[in-house]
């Protein structure tokens, strides 16, 4: 419940969202799909809607909506159909769409994730599948040009019921759901290339004069941004009270809206309505011929989900001491959350194993502009670095030499080819796994075993004393300064040391000679 | 039973974007007509014992790998174009800008 000049007001707020699949192929015929590519250069007579042409479903398309389905704890359809829905539009060349109208693959889920201090379920009505339509394109002066390269898209319509309550918790969730289809590898879900989309139906129930007050329904269509699902949902809300207060409206059958969301001024817009838009006409495809899965591929699919995103980040917070804000950093690639857990089944230092990969490790995929998963690093070089600093044979900065060698002479062998790209979150590369690689046999050609050698130390110490005479007088005599003076005294030690030197032991020599001094 | 008049037939008209005259939907009103009163006889028939029927045929499951396979060049596709404009089908201005599935 929120207040909104001075009255009560409950928003109600129900998501529809549009997932491209992750598919080679269109979903009726052979065309690959192709982002960017030159207009019309990937259409067939299936997909530009010429007489005659007969659809074909694609099997890895059903496959993923469904074990989508699963994720989303719904229930899958052991009888389903395709429906034809009618409309006249020049991105879709048939003039209808494929699509399902009462038996969709899924139906009857939820997902639950954390909001604030609770848990949210929001419940899934359906996720079916269909076709996108093509592009128009309006900004030639005089016409519009269409390209029907997107035209036959794998989509999965996701629909909830109105369980959202505001602007933030509705973009929480199109995040996690956003985190979910990557991570399966239903969908690359790139924003910037539509491959996401999210309609909000907005409504809210305003309590005053003890009567519960509902404005109509707006539906918000197309939106491509986390930003866009948040500022319209935020505007929408002030709007419609605003509006009730002016005229009073409530919501009834046939007074439901459509707006378009204006990115620049931040304000949603009313659309012209398509006439009789809604008269779609839904009848069955009889291009098509049902689709019953198999219960025992369903139920092996169902057996073969992994852990998902949320419990494998609160797992991941726990085992290997992450701070909350950074565990999805390393979730969400699930190539590399894969890795991690790889690394962690060797015995080791997990909360040191955790630490690493989100630095150096992180650093030097993001370097290569890939993923940690797409380094090539056998998952046993991740355990018996973390134990090399935790015995104290090497430090941390020598860890990061080595991780930093043991990618270059990857990077040698791979000639800076083959590696996934940095959004590429299922696809982990072959390790390349050479004995002489290995962490400790790096330590040692690199001479960076740490020196515990105690008079080898302190001849460090005496002569960084030496060389630093300030230093040492302002860690003893002046306490404003002595801490800074006692952090240069002990890098000073450090690079006299090569970086070998234990820095705990450098501290331990570093405070005793202090106090030998003072005294 | 049935009487489909030409305001419906001037809906259907319209949705199917067909520009039709007087004539012609009073002509198209009476032929409709004749058409879904032949099919309305089905409706005599008693199926209270029969299951929705989703497909004619007794078939389920034709689906196809995901594999691709060789399309149309550009030329090709539009080579029925009634206008193109470099590359793309060249269509009357689109006012409402929804595109989108
Ligand atoms: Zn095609």
């Amino acid at each position: 419940m929120l207040e909104i000049d001075g009255l009560q007001v409950e928003p109600v707020i129900g998501l529809e969202i549009h997932v491209h699949l992750r598919t080679r192929t269109k979903m009726w015929c052979g065309c690959l799909l192709a982002y960017g590519a030159e207009p019309n250069t990937h259409v067939c007579p299936v997909c530009l809607g010429l007489p005659g042409a007969l659809p074909v479903a694609n099997a890895e398309a059903v496959a993923l909506a469904i074990r989508m389905g699963i994720a989303l704890n719904c229930r899958i359809a052991e009888f389903s159909k395709w429906d034809r829905k009618s409309y006249y539009y020049p991105d879709l060349p048939k003039n209808y769409q494929i699509s399902q109208y009462d038996l969709p693959l899924c139906a009857d889920g939820y997902l639950e994730f954390p909001f604030g201090d609770a848990i949210r379920k929001i419940r899934i009505t359906r996720a079916h599948l269909e076709e996108d339509a093509g592009k128009n394109i309006h900004d030639i002066p005089g016409l519009t040009a269409v390209d029907l390269n997107r035209a036959g898209t794998p989509l999965l319509e996701i629909v909830t019921e109105p369980d959202l309550a505001g602007a933030e918790e509705t973009r929480e969730f199109a995040l996690q759901l956003h985190r979910l289809v990557r991570y399966l590898g239903v969908s690359d879900a790139n924003m910037q290339l539509g491959q996401m989309r999210f309609e909000p139906n907005i409504n809210v129930r305003i309590h005053a004069d003890g009567r519960v007050h509902a404005t109509p329904i707006v539906e918000v269509k197309n939106l491509n941004s986390f930003r866009s699902v948040h500022g319209a949902i935020d505007y929408e809300i002030r709007r419609q009270v605003a509006a009730w207060r002016e005229d009073g409206q409530v919501a009834r059958p046939g007074n439901k809206a459509n707006r378009g969301w204006d990115d620049n001024r931040e304000v949603t817009v009313p659309q012209r309505e398509k006439e009789e838009a809604n008269d779609y006409r839904y009848f069955p495809d009889p291009d098509l011929v049902p689709v019953c899965p198999d219960a025992a591929q369903v139920a092996a699919w169902r057996l073969a989900t992994p852990e998902l995103p949320i419990p494998r980040t609160d797992r991941f917070i726990s085992e290997y001491k992450l701070a909350p804000r950074e565990a999805p950093a390393l979730v969400d690639c699930k190539a590399t959350a894969d890795l991690l857990d790889a690394a962690g089944e060797f015995p080791c230092d997990k909360a040191l194993l955790g630490k690493h990969f989100l630095s150096f490790w992180s650093r030097l995929a993001n370097e290569r502009e890939t993923t940690i998963a797409g380094l090539g690093v056998p998952p046993r070089s991740f355990s018996e670095l973390a134990d090399l600093v935790r015995d104290k044979v090497i430090n941390a900065t020598a860890a990061a030499q080595i991780a930093e060698e043991i990618v270059a002479r990857i990077d040698g062998q791979l000639g800076g080819t083959g590696r996934p790209g940095d959004s590429d979150c299922q696809r982990a590369i072959p390790p390349i796994d050479r004995p002489e690689w290995a962490p400790r046999e790096l330590a040692d050609q690199l001479g960076l075993v740490q020196s515990q050698d105690a008079d080898e130390i302190a001849a460090w110490v005496a002569a960084a004393f030496e060389a630093n005479q300030k230093a040492v007088g302002d860690a003893l005599a002046n306490p404003r300064k002595r801490k800074a003076a006692r952090g240069f005294l002990l890098g000073a030690v450090m690079k006299l040391s090569g970086g070998k030197a234990d820095p705990r032991l450098v501290g331990e020599q570093i405070d005793a000679e202090l106090s030998r001094r003072a005294d | 039973m049935t009487t489909i008049d030409p305001q419906q037939v001037q809906r259907l008209a319209k949705l199917a974007r067909l520009d039709l005259s007087d004539d012609e939907r009073a002509r198209y009103a009476g032929q409709l007509d004749t058409i879904l009163r032949y099919v309305e006889q089905l409706a005599q028939v008693d199926t209270s014992d029969c299951d929705p029927l989703a497909h004619p045929l007794p078939l389920t499951d034709v689906l196809r790998g995901d594999v691709p396979a060789p399309g149309l060049d550009q030329q090709d596709a539009l080579a029925n174009a009634p206008a193109r404009h470099q590359g793309f089908f060249k269509v009357p201005t689109v006012l409402d800008q929804t595109g989108g599935a």
